[in-house]
């Protein structure tokens, strides 16, 4: 239940070793690459190492997948490699390559043929509209005023063309639309045909030649078809050929495969290595859990002998100013509301992570607010119903589960169900009965939650060495004393409890003299404690603004809280209104069934739209009154190399 | 219905507006002379202080100061990526593709320096994705544009089916497509792929805020959509006057969004002589942005270009203006900044290249968007 102790790794060594390093290392998904340059910076040896270049596995990778994609094969299954491949990476490519330019001859042999197809398609269609006004094809090109083009081009350039068509002298017709490409021509004077042939070649459009003797070829629309079919069959036959390669070597392919794989993950894992220049000896640095680091020793010792392995705890590399990766670790059930937290923002390297207390206050708080056992049970069956119909997922789909379990422990507390208070009797108390109990069982929550959160901040701040803030800051142990004196007094006079019952001047006097404590902080911790440097940077005006502030903070985000209370008694309220609107549509014909849409739709409103407020109400809560006590986040989630997600 | 995080970043989007610099800033910027003191200038503190980061001030060149100032919009635009909703990271993306498309410009130019200094350009590739780290570049493939030694392989880095395919038909009529990044001779062809990026760019954008209903999608349309009338005037006017080209085939180099200039006032600028492109506009909103400048000297058709690219810019900022004055809530806010930003950045570039190549610097203050305050000093 905290942010997991990190450190920063160095492995230096032979290139071989490396490599195998980086696997098992991408197996156990525990290491982030860094660049070494943080770990070597100011080292003599620094300087001899160049950076690497970009991860060459990568292309060949990418061919690979080019290859598949185009012949279509589903590749088996395969869980991590943990044995770095023995093929060298220039034999492997020669093999790709070749496969490759295998595949991109026959696409150039489907590209040319699918051309001329589309070419005896648009001029067949052309040459049966000459065909059907009584004329002979051939005669076409000896038009004596007119300039014909036949061409191609994407649906979008075709566009352009006919738009032009609009404002200039010429026309231009589609013949043929394959989905993709467009087969046209264009129609023109012989006058304008040298500008025509400017607008084509500025649309991009592929121009066919075409001769007299092309035209007679289509006189003969039979002629035409049949070579047409010819083609098709072809093209066919052209398509089956890589995945007929393919596939006769399929066992070949896959081990091809996750051999390029494995390296390129090993090589990610490795992308900011440094290098001697002759690439022998590898430097890589990258974060690791620091209780990871003995078993990444014992690796090194069996699969890595030549690799040395240096180790800096995170701390120090933090108070160098390095951005430490962020790692929570915490209980199945809480790690649900980590989302929650990097909603917010994700605790910084070092800072409390604020999980645990805020799963605990959660529940209390949602529960609280919308405690029926009806309504819960309800929340938790909608939220299913949006997990299947894949609406709603995730760490939020399980928090809002869980937050309807706690609808139903509170309906259990107050008696509820579907707001009717009198199928079960409550365990505590009713709120709409017991409003005074609910108020200050709500201010109760509030001043314990607020009082952790300074206890959390006290806590952060001796972690930080700042003793000054932690005891004598607003919100610091001072700041804390002076919200319990407050209290206790406002308790003693307002519930007339003897006990707190003290004289006005005492604690007028007390609350006066941690106000100047407070005020003149800066000074007195300076001068208490070493290495407390007095803040003078935000000046005098500014810092009594702010200690008036912080003051203020604790009576608005202790009312705050009445807010549970609040919510509680305006859930049952709002059951009571559906309860009475559908007993008085009852009185009217057909009232029966008005009545039962009116009680299906108001919980249901009650369940969606008062969940969802009351949702939003609590995360209110823990991120202004809660965490604006201690929390800082900006922190970085850590983010290891993977097996899966290249 | 806006959420809460959409209410966050529309104030976001306002309090970063009024951090940008001012004319006065960037009077200062231009007294600096040269690209080092304007890099240690940036360096030292403001918006692109973090940027500039284990940037050697000392020996730091123009056109790398010019990439890292590219990545200025992508950090400013993923600052708002954690409080929008789905629907608005579209919009978002879409809108930050703009990065993904300078990086691939910059490839296929084959820039001096990532083609000369690969290190330092994996380097400054490297620290885009981790920049990008959480959000991610939507339309490239880092990794593969990193590896990319040929035009087919830059291609083959992009994402989007449509625009590759659109570029694939581009370098399959213009014949690239194996030659290796170092080579002079593409620049026709870098300037065709950089225009059907432009028009996939645009043409998406426009399609995208279509689809948004209600005064967010009022005011986005307005923004987009002047600028995309803003881009097909602009580049009628560029293809006929200083490419020579023909009417009709300024015509086919448009894009397919339009917004108030419809394809005949479009046809009517395309048709008309240079010399009276403005007088076609003069009544439609775009009257004045392509009239030149009375009081300018003429320094010929390159600067021109770059008056023109100004008012266009000017423009844009009046609309920019009016949708924040409008105080309504939604993601035509964050749009607003992201064009204000460009506009600094168009700004710094400017200053810099000033700097660079030794111009009058009231001359180069003409050019920028946010005229300075004319100093005694300059010459």
């Amino acid at each position: 239940m905290a942010v997991v102790e990190m450190a920063g790794v160095t492995f230096i060594g032979p290139a071989e070793e490396i490599e195998r390093v980086a696997l098992a290392l991408v197996g156990a998904e525990s290491f982030e690459p860094m660049q070494p340059d943080v770990m070597m910076g100011g080292q003599p040896i620094h300087s001899r190492f160049r950076p690497a270049k970009a991860n060459q596995w990568d292309a060949l990778m990418g061919k690979l997948n080019d290859l598949r994609a185009h012949s279509g094969m589903k590749l088996l299954a395969s869980s991590f490699i943990d044995n770095v491949p023995s093929v060298p990476f220039s034999e492997l490519e020669a093999g790709i390559d070749g496969m490759l330019a295998n595949m991109n001859s026959t696409r150039d042999k489907i590209a040319k043929l699918e051309d001329e197809y589309e070419t005896s398609r648009a001029m067949l269609e052309l040459s049966d509209a000459v065909r059907a006004t009584g004329r002979k094809f051939s005669d076409v090109p000896r038009l004596p005023y007119g300039s014909i083009t036949l061409g191609t081009a994407s649906k979008d350039n075709w566009r352009r063309l006919r738009e032009t068509g609009r404002a200039a002298p010429f026309i231009a017709v589609p013949v043929v639309d394959d989905g993709g490409k467009i087969t046209f021509i264009t129609l023109c004077s012989g006058e304008y045909a040298p500008e025509m042939e400017k607008v084509l070649a500025s649309v991009h459009a592929r121009v066919i030649p075409l001769r007299p003797e092309d035209f007679r070829k289509y006189d003969d629309g039979d002629v035409v078809r049949h070579r047409m079919e010819s083609i098709k069959a072809e093209i066919k036959g052209y398509r089956e050929m890589p995945d007929l390669y393919l596939s006769g070597g399929r066992v070949e392919f896959d081990h091809l495969y996750w051999a390029v794989y494995t390296m390129q993950r090993v090589y990610s894992a490795c992308r900011m290595r440094r290098e001697l220049s002759d690439k022998k000896m590898v430097v890589v640095s990258g974060w690791m859990p620091k209780a990871r680091c003995d078993s990444a020793r014992a690796m090194l010792a069996n699969q890595a002998p030549n690799v040395l392995m240096i180790v800096e705890p995170a701390t120090e590399l933090r108070n160098e100013g390095q951005p430490v990766p962020t790692l929570l670790s915490n209980l199945p059930i809480i790690r649900r509301f980590q989302e929650l937290v990097k909603l917010y923002s994700l605790p910084s390297y070092g800072e409390t992570d604020p999980t645990f207390i805020l799963a605990i206050s959660f529940c209390l708080f949602f529960g609280f607010m919308f405690g029926d056992v009806g309504h819960g049970i309800a929340l938790i069956l909608g939220v299913m119903l949006l997990e299947r119909k894949k609406i709603m997922g995730g760490e939020i789909a399980a928090v809002a589960k869980i937050a309807g379990g706690c609808s139903v422990l509170f309906g259990f507390l107050y008696g509820s169900v579907f707001g009717n208070e009198k199928l079960i009797h409550p365990i505590w108390l009713n709120p709409m009965e017991s409003v005074n109990a609910t108020l200050i069982a709500a201010m109760f929550i509030g001043v314990v939650i607020i009082s952790i959160g300074m206890c959390l901040y006290v806590y952060n701040r001796i972690k930080d060495g700042d003793l000054g803030e932690a005891l004598l800051g607003p919100e610091g142990v001072a700041g804390m004393a002076f919200f319990w004196i407050a209290l206790c007094w406002a308790v003693g006079a307002v519930g007339n409890i003897q006990a707190l019952k003290f004289h006005t001047a005492i604690y007028g006097t007390l609350l006066g003299l941690i106000f100047l404590v407070m005020l003149f902080g800066n000074p007195i911790a300076a001068m208490l404690f070493e290495g407390h440097a007095a803040k003078v940077d935000d000046g005098g005006a500014v810092h009594v603004i702010s200690v008036l502030h912080a003051l203020l903070s604790f009576i608005s985000n202790t009312a705050s809280f009445v807010r549970l209370a609040a919510f509680a008694m305006n859930h049952a309220g709002l059951c009571f209104a559906v309860a009475t609107l559908a007993e008085m549509v009852r009185h009217v014909p057909g009232g029966n069934i008005f009545g039962a849409v009116l009680i299906i739709v108001g919980h249901l409103v009650i369940v969606g739209l008062e969940g969802l407020i009351v949702f939003i109400q609590t995360l209110r809560l823990e991120y202004y009154e809660f965490f604006a006590k201690f929390y800082r986040g900006g922190g970085r989630a850590f983010a290891p190399e993977r097996w899966i997600g290249a | 219905m806006l959420s809460g995080g959409m209410i966050a970043a529309s104030v976001k989007a306002r309090i970063r507006r009024s951090e940008l610099m001012g004319s006065d800033e960037l009077g200062s910027l231009l007294e600096k002379g040269s690209v080092r003191e304007i890099a240690a200038s940036l360096a030292r503190e403001g918006a692109y202080a973090q940027l500039l980061r284990g940037v050697d001030l000392n020996s730091v060149r123009r056109s790398e100061l010019e990439f890292l100032m590219s990545l200025a919009l992508l950090e400013e635009g993923i600052v708002f990526w954690r409080y929008i909703d789905d629907s608005h990271r579209r919009l978002l993306q879409a809108w930050l593709c703009t990065f993904d498309i300078g990086l691939l410009k910059s490839h296929i130019r084959g820039d001096a320096f990532l083609a000369e200094n690969e290190e330092w350009g994996h380097i400054a590739l490297d620290k885009a994705m981790e920049l990008a780290a959480g959000y991610r570049l939507t339309l490239v493939d880092g990794d593969k544009l990193k590896n990319a030694k040929t035009l087919n392989e830059i291609v083959a880095s992009v994402k989007d089916r449509v625009l590759r395919e659109a570029m694939t038909e581009t370098m399959s009529f213009e014949g690239g497509g194996s030659a290796v990044l170092i080579d002079g001779k593409r620049a026709q062809l870098a300037f065709s792929l950089g225009m059907a990026m432009d028009r996939w760019y645009f043409d998406r954008l426009y399609s995208y805020v279509s689809e948004v209903r209600g005064s967010e999608g009022s005011a986005l349309r307005l923004l987009v959509g002047t600028r995309v009338d803003l881009v097909n005037l602009y580049w009628i006017y560029r293809a006929r006057r200083f490419f020579a080209l023909s009417p009709e085939e300024a015509l086919t180099l448009i894009l397919k969004a339009r917004f108030r200039a419809k394809f005949d006032v479009l046809s009517a600028a395309a048709f008309a002589e240079p010399d009276s492109f403005s007088g076609v506009l003069a009544n439609t909103p775009y009257a004045g942005v392509f009239d030149a400048d009375p009081d300018a000297d003429d320094h010929g058709d390159a600067w021109r270009e770059v008056e023109i690219e100004r008012n266009i810019y000017r423009h844009l900022m009046s609309v920019v203006g009016q949708i924040f004055t409008a105080n309504k809530i939604g993601f035509q806010n964050i749009a607003a900044y992201l064009t204000l930003k460009e506009t600094e950045m168009r700004d710094i570039v400017a200053v810099i290249e000033a700097a660079r190549y030794g111009f009058n610097k009231r001359d180069a203050g003409a050019i920028l968007v946010r005229a300075p305050v004319v100093r005694e000093t300059w010459e």
